[in-house]
């Protein structure tokens, strides 16, 4: 070998030793290695194969991939299997080169047209490289391979470090994605950690103070002078309390036998408008705390008989919290509770209400369990949040759905269907004959927007409670705290009252004194008696002193509407 | 056909004379200094509905003569439409429909000048590999810069480089003559077409050093391009030519500018011409053209104008030859082509790289 040539194999290794290894990213690193390799020996294709348990994160743990190749087109797979041709032709050897024979291009995924020469190295324990001429003759001998071995050697050793400089930053990756999920995780257990808390607090809240009513109640029944009366008051107490610890003890019950799928349901067909009325009457106590909102049943045209096949009592439970909230959550305007038919003929019920609507960050969480909107301390509304966790649950059980649209200080639309079984009849939409043996159908149609009614009630709640029914006329409502202010309207008669509902029991001058001034000063103004003492002898005296009728608490509102037509209309 | 100082009107008559009717596909040379709108041309073209791809190059070859006035105009078979691109995405995107034709020869015009143009090369060769030969040349301007050098029926480009796949037979043959004069030199430090440091030193002093050691000539920054015009780079290659590098300009850091990309570390000698080289190229050349045919072939070469410079006088007697040689084989076979700025070659062995220097000559039967 004279020096020139020398000088020349020199000079080119040292050109490809300082190719190697000027970048960690593997296909750099390769394309900085082949392409000089291949210009200088003029070869038409060069490529890497690496076993894929040497590549970082790859799916596949047999067998080799290409990392690089150029050109591509050379090659029909990627991805090639261990064979025998390969392990033959490595066989105690670290380099050969052979004609491009049929079972050489199998074995390594090479185009099936190709011709010519390869020569392939092997890259330590990680793969092998192979290098490619179409020209037949282009056979490399021995010395030829021998002296780029510890070229190819240094390459493989840079490979190594590309692929676990690869590895690391994928593990960096993914324990930054791991970190972050599991802070994720944290954060969430810690709020529902929180949530269980605020739900605790405001739990142990809502069950003492029906608890402390009952108990209260109790003791003072304890006492011997109490008389009936009274004594009819504090039992309606602690039976109201009951109720209301007896649902809270339900609801719970019932999102923990959901959570277990303990809970079952029984199908049967029901009429849709008399469920939603008898809804409303559930809550007729409720909205007479409101006096400043406007409860609405609104059904389809001809809907009287439309039938639904579902679980009665649970669609009640559904309607009865929602509804509940709607009133928890509005102190004016309107709240609409009614249905429509979709196009699939499946009933869709809305609670659409007026109030203070949910924001936009605590719409995703709504339906989970433990959350009220206001579970701080200051929290302004009572209940513990199981209210939504437990519709969604039952509405889920019925197998429908529910959503929701709301806008903050706009009021909130909740929507449900319960599909499958809960599929409407629909021939009964087409029946038109209305069915007049239901009394409070005929509410919505009462108009009475020309009357004033004066109530006489010094308990605000009571008062609440018979404005609430009055309203559904559209008649107009005067109140009067005691009997003094009752006698003094009507006297005035500006606005003309058209009709009295007198409490008996009430500072100043009671009803009785009051119903015979206002009869002294005005003998056709309707003066009808509501009292919780339904005692026999008094009635009699009221009718004595000039009452009309005579309505006992609590007062039921069909009863009490039956005796406003009577006197209205 | 070839026309001298050409107008749009000129060139739309010479269209009608060789019988291109509309659909028909044509080649166009221009030389820089054609007073021509290209802008307008391509309109003009548009308008008369022909199909076509040309660059503007330093000078055009018509047989024996060049010329930098004048226009070569060529019938070509295109099979498909021509790609143009100035990135590798550009160039997958628009190569995407082309899959599954089969081409023997990519005809391409490449933007000589610009420090992209390996890697256009390098795009060709990583989709193409050798299934297809490569034949062409540098476009551009050697005295005006950003003027539009490459024009498809698509606009004027400053930049890039147009490829079209033919389907014809065709026979190449690429020589340039240049023999070792000095050297090894290491490239110690370059970027892309930019030689920064030799041997670890600055490169214009190594190269200024070597010039005065070896043919007694004091080189300067200023008289840089006279000289080192006959004294090219090469790249050295196992079993072919070298790749030969014209250093065409010197900038204040020392740095040389070449046609074409040299890598770091590469290795590199000083390059001179004999005159018997060039005696024996155009005989060469031919003879490894030639095909047994009746018909008349159409013969396409690019000269590299560096080529030109150096040699003078002897360029034109080499043109000649090469001219006089062809007639001999096909006496009605005309010489067209142009002075390029690099060339391009491939005959389907081997590594694809943009050549300087060199004269490429391609026959398509």
């Amino acid at each position: 070998m004279n020096t020139n040539s020398l000088i020349t194999d020199i000079s080119f290794l040292y050109e490809l030793s300082l190719s190697v290894g000027q970048s960690l990213d593997r296909k750099e690193n390769c394309k900085n290695f082949l392409q000089t390799l291949m210009s200088r020996k003029n070869l038409e294709f060069g490529g890497v194969w690496i076993r894929n348990y040497s590549i970082p994160y790859s799916a596949k743990t047999t067998g080799y991939t290409v990392i690089y190749s150029h050109p591509q087109i050379k090659l029909e797979q990627t991805y090639i299997e261990d064979s025998n041709f390969l392990n033959q032709c490595f066989e105690e050897k670290d380099s050969f080169s052979i004609p491009l024979t049929m079972e050489a291009r199998e074995a390594i995924g090479f185009r099936k047209k190709e011709r010519g020469v390869i020569t392939c190295y092997k890259l330590r324990e990680l793969g092998f490289v192979v290098l490619y001429s179409s020209a037949q003759d282009k056979l490399w001998d021995e010395i030829e391979q021998r002296k780029l071995k510890n070229v190819i050697n240094k390459f493989a050793i840079s490979i190594k470090a590309c692929l676990f400089h690869e590895k690391s930053i994928l593990d960096l990756i993914t324990i930054s994605k791991t970190q972050k999920e599991l802070e994720k995780a944290k954060k969430e257990a810690e709020e529902s950690n929180e949530l269980k808390s605020a739900f605790l607090s405001n739990i142990s809240h809502e069950f003492r103070t029906p608890i402390n009513a009952i108990i209260g109640f109790s003791n003072l029944l304890k006492n011997q002078d109490i008389n009936p009366i009274e004594q009819k008051g504090f039992i309606d107490n602690i039976l109201n309390s009951s109720s209301k610890l007896l649902k809270m003890v339900n609801n719970l019950l019932y999102v923990s036998k959901i959570d277990s799928n303990q809970l079952n349901y029984t199908l049967k067909t029901f009429k849709i408008n008399e469920t939603l009325r008898d809804v409303k009457a559930h809550l007729n106590s409720q909205l007479a705390n409101k006096p400043q909102v406007n409860f609405k049943l609104v059904f389809p045209n001809n809907s009287e008989d439309v039938q639904i096949e579902s679980d009665r009592d649970k669609l009640i439970q559904i309607m009865d919290s929602l509804v509940d909230n709607a009133i928890k959550f509005t102190n004016t305007g309107n709240i609409e509770l009614g249905y429509y038919i979709d196009d699939k003929s499946i009933p869709v019920f809305y609670i659409r209400d007026t109030g203070i609507g949910i924001s936009k960050e605590k719409q995703k969480h709504i339906f989970e369990v433990f959350r009220q909107l206001d579970y701080e301390a200051n929290r302004k509304f009572e209940g513990f949040g199981l209210g939504l966790t437990l519709c969604k649950k039952l509405i889920q059980l019925l197998k429908g759905e529910i959503w929701f649209d709301s806008e903050e200080s706009v009021g909130s639309n909740f929507y449900f269907r319960l599909s499958g079984n809960g599929r409407v009849q629909m021939d009964l939409l087409n029946d038109t004959k209305p069915n007049s043996n239901d009394n409070l159908g005929s509410i919505n149609d009462l108009d009475f927007s020309e009357k004033n009614i004066l109530i006489a009630e010094d308990v605000r709640s009571n008062f609440n409670y018979l404005n609430a029914i009055i309203e559904l006329t559209d008649a107009s409502v005067v109140w009067a705290k005691n009997g003094k202010d009752a006698i003094q309207i009507c006297r005035d008669n500006n606005p003309k009252i058209d009709l009295v509902l007198m409490d008996i029991r009430m500072p100043e001058i009671d009803g009785m004194e009051a119903i015979k001034q206002i009869k002294d000063t005005n003998k056709s103004i309707p003066v009808i008696v509501q009292t919780a003492y339904a005692m026999n002898n008094e009635r009699e005296e009221c009718l004595h002193a000039g009452a009309d009728n005579f309505i006992t608490k609590p007062i039921d509102p069909r009863k009490l509407i039956q005796i406003l037509q009577e006197y209205l209309q | 056909m070839y026309l001298e100082k050409p107008t749009i009107n000129s060139i739309l008559k010479g269209l009608k004379r060789l019988s291109v009717s509309d659909n028909t596909q044509f080649l166009l040379l221009i030389g820089e200094n054609c007073k021509l709108n290209l802008e307008e041309l391509v309109l003009s073209l548009n308008k008369a509905k022909h199909l076509f791809i040309g660059g503007v190059f330093p000078k055009v070859i018509y047989k024996n003569l060049t010329s930098d006035t004048g226009i070569i105009i060529k019938m070509i078979n295109l099979d498909v439409v021509p790609i143009y691109f100035n990135s590798e995405e550009e160039f997958l995107n628009q190569y995407a429909d082309y899959h599954e034709h089969k081409f023997t020869t990519a005809f391409t015009l490449i933007d000589g000048l610009s420090e992209k143009a390996s890697d256009h090369l390098t795009t060709l060769f990583t989709h193409l590999g050798n299934n297809v030969r490569f034949f062409g040349g540098g476009v551009g301007c050697l005295e005006t810069k950003d003027k539009g050098i490459l024009l498809t029926n698509d606009g004027v480009f400053n930049t890039g480089t147009i490829v079209v796949f033919l389907n014809s037979n065709t026979r190449m043959d690429s020589k340039h003559g240049w023999q070792k004069s000095e050297g090894p030199f290491i490239v110690t430090k370059s970027e892309k077409n930019l030689i920064k440091e030799l041997n670890w030193e600055n490169a214009f002093e190594v190269y200024k050093k070597c010039l005065k050691e070896t043919q007694n000539i004091n080189l300067t920054k200023e008289n840089f391009s006279t000289h080192s015009i006959h004294f090219p780079f090469g790249i050295y290659k196992e079993e072919r030519d070298y790749i030969v590098r014209d250093p065409f300009d010197v900038n204040p850091n020392g740095h040389i500018t070449c046609v074409g990309n040299i890598p770091e570390n590469s290795l590199i000698d000083i390059l001179a011409i004999e005159k018997e080289q060039l005696e024996s190229i155009s005989k060469i050349m031919i003879s490894n053209c030639l095909v047994e045919t009746k018909g008349t072939p159409i013969a396409i070469m690019f000269s590299c104008i560096s080529r030109v410079k150096h040699l003078q006088n002897q360029f034109d007697e080499e043109l000649e030859a090469l001219n006089n040689e062809l007639i001999t084989k096909f006496p009605h076979c005309e010489l067209e082509g142009a002075l390029s700025i690099g060339e391009i070659y491939s005959s389907g062995e081997g590594y694809l790289e943009l050549l300087n220097k060199s004269i490429v000559l391609g026959l398509a039967y």
